[in-house]
């Protein structure tokens, strides 16, 4: 079953034309990498699908229903986002942080149930920064900063996590525990997962299904075999590719000529 | 761990309570006719033996100004604190969307015409000219900042300022062409609690009580925005909307505590931020913390403003700077770390 569908997305801020006639739809419970260069309407495209920037009438649809229709409270319960920047200067814990995620579930002054902070702790204790829950979030690492914020998108509980260049500032350690933490949710949990990545390779390993961007429109979509070609690439990035099989995991492996 | 920040927070209040009502006794029982705390808590709470005289200087004089102030100082912190996670500005204050100036040119254009003698159910007009001229003056703000629905925060807080500026400059122009009226004018704006009647400490609390209700409804949503817009959003905030609230609720707020007060500065600044190092960002502390610091700390200004040069009376917007100032430098001194 399809969760989101887009039917000819544009987005023309000023002169310029970011997005042109994008039309894609994501299925419920697959993995999806969203690649492609600098520029491309990676991010613009999350954007939409947020409602951070608000697409036309009829052109962008959860679950059936025009995004647009829908009350921000509820696309928050559809929908969480690790975002590309995670600092905040503000002074919360990273227990604070992380217990935002149940925001969209509460009213106004209610309180936090206790099955509310048994998920926040099911979720800080997924990511590995449960000891860090009474530190002060801006004093936290790159890494762990980036932990805790994923733990707020776990506790979130939305069928759909949205994920923008998520490994960017990351150690390679963590880029691995982050793409493993999003496998598992979707592997055990039927999460369905778009995450914007610049790593080819991982994107290779650990996705079911990439988007390739190109100039505001779908280049190709389908599995990493299928869009992960030479051709592809070069046409798309402006530079050759060699692309060898890994030699363990018998997977995909690109690296530039 | 939940209920040892429970009872944390239980002790930060009960003593934020205890310093809020030792302040108003002991305020209430300073000045020109002496009063030991004693008696004034006597006289209070209605079983005193002082006299008639004494009941009166109480009753008439000294309390509805202490509970005025300690509403102003709270009005403006929790003003200062909303302000602060909206914009997600460390340094914005009531004043930043140029409400004050605009109450200011309304309270300038009633003293240059004169109408100084009138009341309105007890409330001076320069005190409504003021409140018109806040509630125009956000109007204009709003409006020039608005595309569409969307509000830019950057954008309100610009033509805020610019606002701000081009009131100021009508004043000073104002009041070079009445000069007899510039000493009244330029007190005015210093901000003062002399000749407060109860009709406007009712006045005040409403809108303290009302507005802070309604902030404090927004608690969680203000903890989301703090951290950024786009993630308020994600997180289920209805920004555009919320904003536009909030904005509302704390000009509202602003308009009645300049109104009655006049411009006091710095508390809406430093209240929020001396509260946030020591209880942390989440609003649903923050802001009733940062209402009750307010108060006292509004409440001990005014008691300085009154008797540290008596007969004269300070500006306490003076004493609010003079006596919040170091403080606020020491606090940031000893923490060293983000305060924000």
């Amino acid at each position: 079953m399809n969760i989101i569908n887009i039917r000819g997305l544009n987005w023309k801020p000023g002169t310029g034309h970011i997005l042109k006639e994008l039309s894609t739809e994501f299925r419920a419970g697959v993995f999806y990498g969203i690649i492609g260069p600098n520029g491309s309407g990676k991010t613009s495209l999350l954007r939409h699908i947020m409602r951070i920037l608000e697409p036309d009438k009829q052109v962008l649809q959860l679950n059936g229903t025009d995004i647009r229709s829908l009350k921000r409270k509820t696309l928050g319960r559809e929908m969480s986002w690790v975002p590309q920047n995670t600092s905040i200067d503000v002074n919360f814990t990273a227990f604070e942080i992380v217990l935002m995620g149940r925001a969209p579930y509460l009213k106004p002054f209610q309180g936090e149930s206790a099955g509310d902070l048994n998920i926040v702790r099911e979720a800080m204790e997924l990511t590995n920064s449960w000891s860090l829950r009474e530190k002060a979030f801006y004093t936290l690492s790159g890494g762990e900063a980036q932990r805790v914020i994923t733990a707020r998108a776990i506790a979130q509980d939305t069928p759909v996590i949205i994920l923008d260049e998520p490994v960017s500032h990351l150690d390679i350690r963590h880029q691995k525990e982050l793409m493993e933490t999003m496998k598992v949710l979707n592997k055990d949990r039927g999460k369905t997962i778009l995450a914007v990545l610049h790593d080819l390779n991982l994107a290779a390993q650990y996705c079911d299904e990439l988007l390739l961007l190109h100039k505001g429109k779908i280049f190709a979509q389908g599995t990493p075999k299928k869009v992960l070609t030479c051709e592809n690439l070069s046409e798309v990035y402006g530079i050759e590719f060699h692309r060898l099989t890994h030699p363990t995991t018998k997977g995909l492996y690109l690296i530039p000529k | 761990m939940g209920n040892n920040r429970k009872m944390k927070t239980i002790i930060q209040c009960s003593i934020l309570c205890a310093l809020l009502a030792a302040s108003i006794v002991i305020s209430v029982s300073i000045g020109s006719a002496d009063l030991s705390a004693w008696d004034s808590l006597k006289i209070i709470l209605g079983f005193s033996d002082s006299g008639e005289v004494y009941n009166t200087i109480i009753w008439k004089v000294r309390l509805p100004r202490v509970i005025l102030s300690g509403l102003v100082g709270a009005g403006l912190a929790l003003s200062g604190a909303t302000f602060q996670s909206l914009f997600q500005n460390p340094l914005a204050d009531p004043h930043i969307l140029g409400v004050s100036s605009g109450a200011a040119l309304g309270a300038t254009i009633a003293m240059v015409f004169g109408v100084t003698s009138v009341q309105f159910m007890g409330i001076g007009l320069i005190g409504l000219s003021a409140f018109a001229g806040a509630a125009i003056t956000t109007l204009l703000v709003y409006g020039i900042a608005r595309t569409g629905s969307r509000v830019s925060t950057t954008h309100i807080v610009l033509a805020g300022t610019a606002i701000s500026s081009m009131l100021s400059a009508v004043i000073s122009i104002i009041m070079i062409f009445n000069q007899d009226q510039v000493n009244k004018i330029y007190f005015w704006t210093l901000g003062s609690f002399s000749g407060t009647s109860w009709v406007k400490v009712a006045f005040m609390g409403a809108f303290v009580v009302l507005c802070g209700t309604g902030l404090l409804m927004h608690s969680r949503d203000l903890d989301a925005l703090s951290t950024g817009e786009e993630t308020a959003a994600s997180l289920g905030v209805d920004t555009i909307r919320t904003k536009k609230l909030l904005i509302i609720m704390v000009s509202l707020l602003v308009a009645a505590c300049v109104s009655v007060s006049g411009i006091i500065g710095f508390a809406g600044l430093i209240i929020p931020h001396i509260l946030r190092m020591l209880t942390g960002s989440s609003h649903r502390k923050l802001l009733p913390f940062s209402a009750l610091g307010g108060a006292i700390f509004m409440i001990i200004c005014d008691a300085g403003a009154r008797t540290a040069a008596s007969p004269a009376e300070l500006p306490v917007g003076a004493v609010t700077a003079l006596f919040g100032g170091p403080y606020f430098i020491f606090l940031l001194y000893r923490n060293k770390k983000k305060v924000y």
